[in-house]
């Protein structure tokens, strides 16, 4: 057996993509990451992309403004991906490589579940909304009244 | 004792010649008129003495220390600077308070200091309204007063009665003169109102474009001139204009 | 007490008490109270997370607190020479150092004042998500870098400036060319977008300020974005302090 017929598997080997996980739960908003890792790749580009499992349209741009990285081959490429749960509902989030030569490959899926949430609650907004100013303005009024009316040392 | 000794002091803004080769000297107690047209450096000269401006030539004293320490000499004198403005929103009481304690002074002296200097301008009724409710004259008064705050051994007024009606020049003058009276101090007066020269002043500088036409006691600047008019208007050249 | 504190806490005194303090503040918090209605009602953007609620309440405080920290430090000189006041504080035996931090610390109360009123906004948006201290300590810590390197720069231009105008014009053009760039929607994160953002200290601290609030990155996982902010808070101190004895004086240019 010479030296060529050892590394001749790894070589030929195809490339393939591992998550770091394979099912995450969020709450609406929440900022996730998740991290991939390509293997025995050339140089290409990988590219993230999240899928609803409920049908509902997905605006990828709303979940992530950084979805493709380079990729510069060779054993082990490690990528992170930071994504924002804008939706509620089940989804896949996974990450394609589109080498310079050769076929897609297709990393495992990461199933998210997001959970709604009524984010804001107008009923303690609006009190505090009103009350500051109205306080800011007495002050101020106060306080102008007292300058202009105060008088000896 | 010489408070103040000004040997060939010179000012000048490029080309232009704003004080050239100003030398005078003047003791304690004394009055000192500081006489010219508009444009004769009077401005210039007290900026000079009172460390606003620096010198492009020459040398002086203030209070005993020389002009190139700045610091001692502010911390003995007093300025009412010409146009002076005044914060619009504090009250009398409250400048004065701000100025003493700009000199050093403790919260009680500051406060103690504003009472009496504004009893002694004739302003403690008004001590606490906002000076944009002062008329002029109560405006110049509290600058005077503000001038006293740190008991000065030399006090430098330049224009002190400008925009003043007769009634309120008087009162001016008549501060002045208790100033140099009472206290002691040596008191610049600049102006261009002869007779206010000649009611305060115990001598005389002359300044007519930068520089010094005469210097001393107003009797003799007069000589045979017959009077300060005639003097000034033939020493300033402007007695063969018409 | 010293000569700094005595213009320091005059200047206070001169800006809250009959001043126009209390006045921007009010306009303030009417900003503040219409951000929050907003962020708590309008349905669009109900869909912000608590945490991007609370960031954008914090970006708001900053970026308005730092306009006015810059509006006031760019009269403190030259409105002084416009009003005639500036030759009486020259002829008292205060330093010009004294005088210079004295003033800046005065301005910067107006910085601290937004930081006050912004906390119940903070307190009501963040409810339940404990956002709402940290919060607030992470804008007194980085917006005050900000507010204090800003602030200087504009009494420097005010310094240097016989007109208001002219030192108040100055200070917010340089304003608005440090906040257009966090405006862009989509500049680059790496390469020259990144370095944009890194030496703009508006940009640098806004993106710091998020990255803990909304992204719950540590406060020492992006520390480096706090470089320009802390620089250019120590180069305006630093400078005002050094070259204060030729910066304050009667006339701005030629002595």
């Amino acid at each position: 057996m010479n030296l060529l017929s050892l590394i001749a598997p790894l070589l030929l080997a195809d490339p393939t993509i591992t998550m770091d996980h394979d099912q995450l739960t969020a709450q609406i908003g929440q900022t996730l990451t998740v991290e991939s890792v390509v293997n025995n790749s050339g140089p290409g580009v990988a590219h993230l992309n999240v899928v609803s499992l409920d049908g509902v349209y997905v605006d990828l741009e709303d979940w992530s403004q950084d979805v493709t990285q380079p990729v510069s081959g060779g054993s082990q490429s490690s990528l992170d991906w930071d994504f924002q749960a804008v939706n509620p509902g089940h989804f896949a989030v996974y990450v394609v490589l589109i080498p310079k030569n050769g076929a897609l490959v297709a990393g495992p899926p990461v199933h998210i579940t997001v959970a709604p949430r009524q984010t804001l609650d107008t009923g303690g907004a609006v009190p505090v909304a009103i009350v500051v100013p109205t306080l800011l303005a007495v002050a101020t009024l106060i306080g102008r009244a007292a300058s202009k009316g105060s008088g000896g040392f | 004792m010489a408070t103040i000794e000004a040997s060939g002091l010179c000012k000048r803004y490029g080309a232009r010649n704003a004080l050239d080769g100003l030398t005078f000297t003047a003791d304690a107690g004394e009055v000192i008129g500081l006489l010219g047209p508009n444009g004769a450096g009077k401005t210039t000269a007290i900026r000079l003495l009172t460390t606003i401006l620096e010198p492009t030539g020459g040398t002086f004293t203030v209070a005993g220390f020389p002009g190139d320490q700045p610091h001692q000499i502010r911390q003995r004198i007093g300025v009412l600077p010409e146009s002076a403005g005044y914060p619009a929103r504090q009250s009398g009481a409250e400048y004065l308070r701000y100025a003493a304690r700009l000199f050093g002074q403790s919260r009680r002296d500051a406060q103690a200091a504003a009472e009496r200097l504004l009893a002694d301008v004739g302003l403690s009724e008004r001590a606490g309204a906002r000076i944009s409710t002062y008329s002029r004259g109560m405006k110049q008064r509290l600058g005077i007063a503000r001038a006293l705050v740190n008991e000065p051994a030399v006090v430098f007024l330049d224009e002190p009665t400008l925009g003043l009606d007769p009634a309120g020049q008087s009162e001016i003058l008549a501060t002045i003169a208790d100033v140099a009276r009472r206290r002691g101090a040596t008191v610049v007066l600049s102006t261009h109102t002869l007779t206010e020269v000649e009611r305060v002043c115990d001598s005389l500088l002359i300044l007519d474009r930068g520089k010094l036409r005469a210097a001393g006691p107003i009797a003799e600047i007069v000589g045979g001139a017959g009077s300060l008019s005639t003097a000034f208007l033939h020493l300033t050249g402007q007695d063969s204009h018409d | 007490m010293t000569s700094w504190n005595v213009v320091a806490t005059q200047e206070s005194r001169d800006l809250w008490i009959g001043g126009r303090g209390p006045v921007l503040i009010f306009g303030y918090s009417i900003l503040l109270s219409a951000i929050t209605y907003l962020a708590a009602t309008n349905r669009a953007m109900n869909f912000l997370e608590q945490r991007e609620a609370v960031n954008l309440m914090v970006q708001v405080a900053l970026a308005v607190g730092v306009l006015l920290t810059v509006a006031i430090s760019a009269d403190t000189i030259s409105g002084e020479r416009e009003r005639g006041t500036l030759e009486a504080l020259l002829l008292t035996p205060a330093p010009r150092r004294a005088i210079v931090i004295g003033k800046l610390a005065a301005a910067a109360t107006i910085w601290l004042a937004c930081l006050i009123v912004a906390i119940p906004y903070l307190w009501v948006l963040g409810r339940g998500v404990s956002g709402a201290g940290q919060a607030a300590v992470l804008t007194l810590v980085v917006g005050t870098l900000v507010a204090v390197g800003l602030g200087g720069l504009g009494m420097i231009f005010s310094a240097w400036s016989n007109s208001n105008r002219t030192s108040l014009a100055s200070g917010l053009l340089l304003l608005l060319v440090l906040f257009a760039p966090t405006q862009l929607p989509a500049l680059p994160k790496t390469g020259f977008g990144q370095l944009l953002t890194r030496i703009n200290p508006i940009g640098s601290a806004l993106h710091y300020i998020s990255q803990v609030l909304v992204a719950r990155r540590s406060w020492t996982q992006d520390l480096d974005y706090l470089i320009s902010p802390l620089v250019i808070a120590v180069a305006a101190v630093g400078a005002l302090l050094i070259a204060a004895p030729r910066l304050v004086r009667l006339t701005a240019g030629t002595r």
